[in-house]
């Protein structure tokens, strides 16, 4: 057929400019969402990396055998503290390297006598609590040790009588401190001038690891507020629930009530009351920002879910598009339904409903992402931790100098799923919503 | 057919029971808030002891004779020079293209929608950081061409700038509804442009965009207003400064209303902004209706 058709003059040259004007555009957009995706991956330290790289590089599973064959205490107390020394106080000072996990292993006379692993996404929740600063001292070392065994950030294996070393275990042995790994030169240089443990060190051994690449992700539900306890499930729990429960009494409100103006009332009364409704969305949020804070206030929901909540439930955008769908409803049917003697309950929940079943899910689409994004309002109201959402989490989390970056990003990762996956399953509703509410203005 | 009388008083039960929680609702949380702020920003009103001294037109002659007052509303007019200038086309120059390719259309609608999925506050957290002066991404690539290196959020001559850029890579929602009016436009304009030897490029430009001219008032209008409304990027990505370069009225607000508990003030303040967004909202719905006729 294409043969038969006569080529426009231009066409060819609009097809093309349309093709890479759209392609730019969506690449430049999607730098952004790329660059959060990298930097989320990121260690401490190449997160700062100039240039900056979008690779992000493998964390490295190290692991230190240290020599206690000349020492006489023999306590699990004494090796515990040695090797959270060994942890923590190397870490520490390597803190921003790429270290996924650090296993520490203590041999006596060729036998191991005690190993204790830490993944890095428990180093970085515990740092802040266990090592504030570089202070590398036994007593420090005492104070701590209680809270690493009650959180559980390093796992301690101690073997009384000693087990022999497994295949892998040997071969690191054999290798000594790897010579050709930068990390493990230095961490081998630091631990054999180090002067806070008693054993000596025989060997450091890394290799990369995949299954450390996503501890930022870990890192952040680790990470708790210092006051309240609380963390990022929490403030995911509080947006989901204000999410949720705001869908609900938008639609069931919204609802109701426009099909009431639609169906139940005067044409008169219908007309005066939907302008009663429609006319807020006039009103902007700032102009009653303050007002409304002191009437929750006066509620006692300062502090409070519901105090987020309520203020949702008027919202003239959902009746505007309520109202229009119901309009068009066709009205046969309804009396038909009359004269059988339903009644206005059953005939809405029953009938109404499953007809407008399109005006519902876009509203409930609508009201997702205006609540999920919204942040002006529980910044207001909510100043407690407990009861923080997402978006007033992010936000504090860039001024908390504990999380570098790289934590932060993943944390913005998090946020971004919900929506992606609304936009990706619902892309056709969200078209037809678009050019519904778009035709009616 | 005959209206039965009685019944409808029964019906009316239903539509009360139906209606009573929105009227509520809309009462408490938006007429009721309207009017306190309007009683509020008359008085020198306290939390203690409500509502305070009355000042009358005080809170107003004070915010016309301070300077913080007018460094805000010069700085919101600013920005909606700078959005309107900057971003406010691009979603519909994306929909004119995007209305151009027929293969793949659907693919290249949903990578539009995709960047809208980050939550504004963290996109604008993630801006924060490509901004950053040190490691930051946008710092780097520009000294590849030997620009910057850039202070985008310290320096008072594009801290401005800096928080409108993000906006300016469009897409999301608001091409879907350039895109949707267009595939709207009737096929007959379109043929018979075609049929009067218009080429592609002149129907897009004399057929195809007037089309759009009904939505594109109305977008204005809702744009003008969030422009005005805007309150996160500056808060979050400056907080105002550098030297109150980026403090707008939203920002007066909120200061004034949660750091030092002035709520009369910053009442006062908000009802300014309600009456200048009905102003515009008036006038651009006249010339619109001048248009149409």
């Amino acid at each position: 057929m294409k043969s038969n058709r006569i080529r426009e003059k231009g066409a060819g040259s609009l097809k093309l400019a349309a093709y890479i004007i759209t392609i730019l555009f969506i690449a430049v957009s999607l730098i952004p969402m790329a660059w959060m995706l990298s930097s989320s991956l990121k260690d401490g330290k190449s997160i700062y990396s100039l240039p900056p790289k979008w690779i992000p590089s493998l964390p490295q599973a190290v692991s230190i055998i240290i020599d206690y064959s000349g020492t006489t205490a023999t306590d699990e107390q004494f090796y515990e503290r040695e090797a959270a020394k060994a942890t923590w106080y190397t870490w520490k000072k390597f803190q921003n390297e790429a270290i996924g996990e650090l296993k520490v292993i203590g041999m006596k006379d060729d036998r191991k006598i005690f190993e204790a692993t830490t993944p890095s996404y428990l180093f970085t929740a515990g740092r802040p609590e266990i090592v504030p600063a570089q202070v590398f001292t036994d007593e420090m070392i005492k104070v701590k040790l209680p809270i690493i065994r009650a959180k559980g950030y390093t796992e301690f294996k101690t073997y009384a009588d000693g087990v022999d070393l497994d295949g892998a275990e040997t071969q690191n042995l054999r290798e000594g401190i790897m010579a050709d790994q930068n990390l493990s030169t230095q961490l081998g240089e630091y631990l054999d001038t180090a002067n806070f443990m008693q054993g000596s060190l025989l060997a450091v051994h890394q290799v990369g690891s995949w299954a450390h690449f996503f501890d930022n992700y870990k890192v952040i539900f680790k990470t708790k507020g210092l006051d309240s306890g609380v963390g990022l499930q929490t403030y995911i729990g509080n947006s989901i629930f204000v999410t949720v429960v705001t869908i609900v009494l938008h639609i069931l409100i919204g609802g109701t009530a426009s099909y009431a103006l639609s169906r139940l009332v005067s044409k008169k009364w219908g007309a005066g009351l939907t302008m009663f409704f429609v006319a807020t969305i006039m009103i902007p949020e700032f102009a009653v920002l303050v007002p409304l804070y002191l009437t929750i206030e006066q509620m006692g929901l300062v502090d409070t879910l519901w105090g987020i909540i309520l203020p949702h439930s008027a919202w003239g955008i959902a009746i505007f598009l309520f109202k229009g769908f119901f309009d068009q409803l066709p009205g046969e049917l309804l009396q038909a339904a009359r004269i059988d003697g339903a009644s206005e309950y059953r005939i809405y929940f029953t009938m109404v409903i499953p007809l407008s079943i399109p005006i519902f899910t876009t509203i409930g689409v609508m009201s997702f992402m205006a609540t999920w994004n919204e942040f002006l309002w529980p910044l207001v109201v909510g100043r407690k931790e407990e009861v923080w959402t997402l978006t007033v989490a992010i936000n504090s989390f860039t001024s908390n100098q504990s999380m570098g970056p790289h934590i932060v990003m993943s944390t913005l990762a998090i946020a971004t799923i919900p929506l992606l996956l609304v936009f990706i399953s619902c892309q056709k509703l969200i078209e037809r919503g678009v050019a519904w509410t778009g035709v009616k203005g | 057919m005959l209206k039965p009388p009685r019944k409808r008083r029964k019906l009316n039960w239903i539509a009360i029971f139906f209606l009573t929680p929105a009227i509520v609702a809309f009462l408490m949380f938006k007429y009721i808030p309207l009017l306190r702020a309007v009683y509020m920003s008359f008085f020198d009103y306290s939390l203690m002891n409500p509502p305070g001294n009355f000042l009358g037109l005080g809170n107003y002659v004070l915010l016309f004779k301070s300077s913080v007052f007018w460094t805000a509303f010069g700085n919101t007019l600013a920005f909606s020079a700078l959005y309107i200038g900057l971003t406010f086309w691009v979603p519909i120059v994306q929909a004119l293209f995007l209305n151009e390719i027929h293969r793949n259309n659907s693919l290249f609608r949903v990578l539009y929608l995709l960047p809208a999925a980050v939550p504004a506050v963290a996109g604008l957290v993630l801006w924060k950081w490509i901004y950053n002066p040190d490691y930051g991404l946008l710092n780097e690539w520009l000294a590849l061409v030997g620009l910057g290196p850039y202070n985008w959020l310290s320096d008072p001559a594009i801290a401005k700038l800096a928080i409108v850029i993000p906006s300016m890579l469009g897409g999301g929602i608001n091409v879907l509804i350039y895109y949707s009016a267009l595939r709207s436009i009737p096929e007959e304009t379109v043929e018979a442009a075609k049929i009067d030897g218009a080429n592609p490029w002149q129907r897009i430009l004399s057929v195809i965009f007037p089309g759009l001219r009904f939505i594109i008032g109305i977008q204005f209008v809702a744009f003008i207003a969030a422009v005005f409304l805007s309150f996160e990027p500056m808060y979050i990505m400056t907080g105002g400064g550098p030297v109150d370069s980026t403090r707008v009225l939203t920002m007066l607000v909120f200061d004034y209303a949660f750091q030092s508990y002035r709520f009369g003030l910053a009442g006062a303040i908000s009802l300014i902004m309600f009456v200048l967004i009905a102003a515009i909202t008036m006038v651009q719905l006249r010339l619109s209706k001048d248009q149409t006729q």
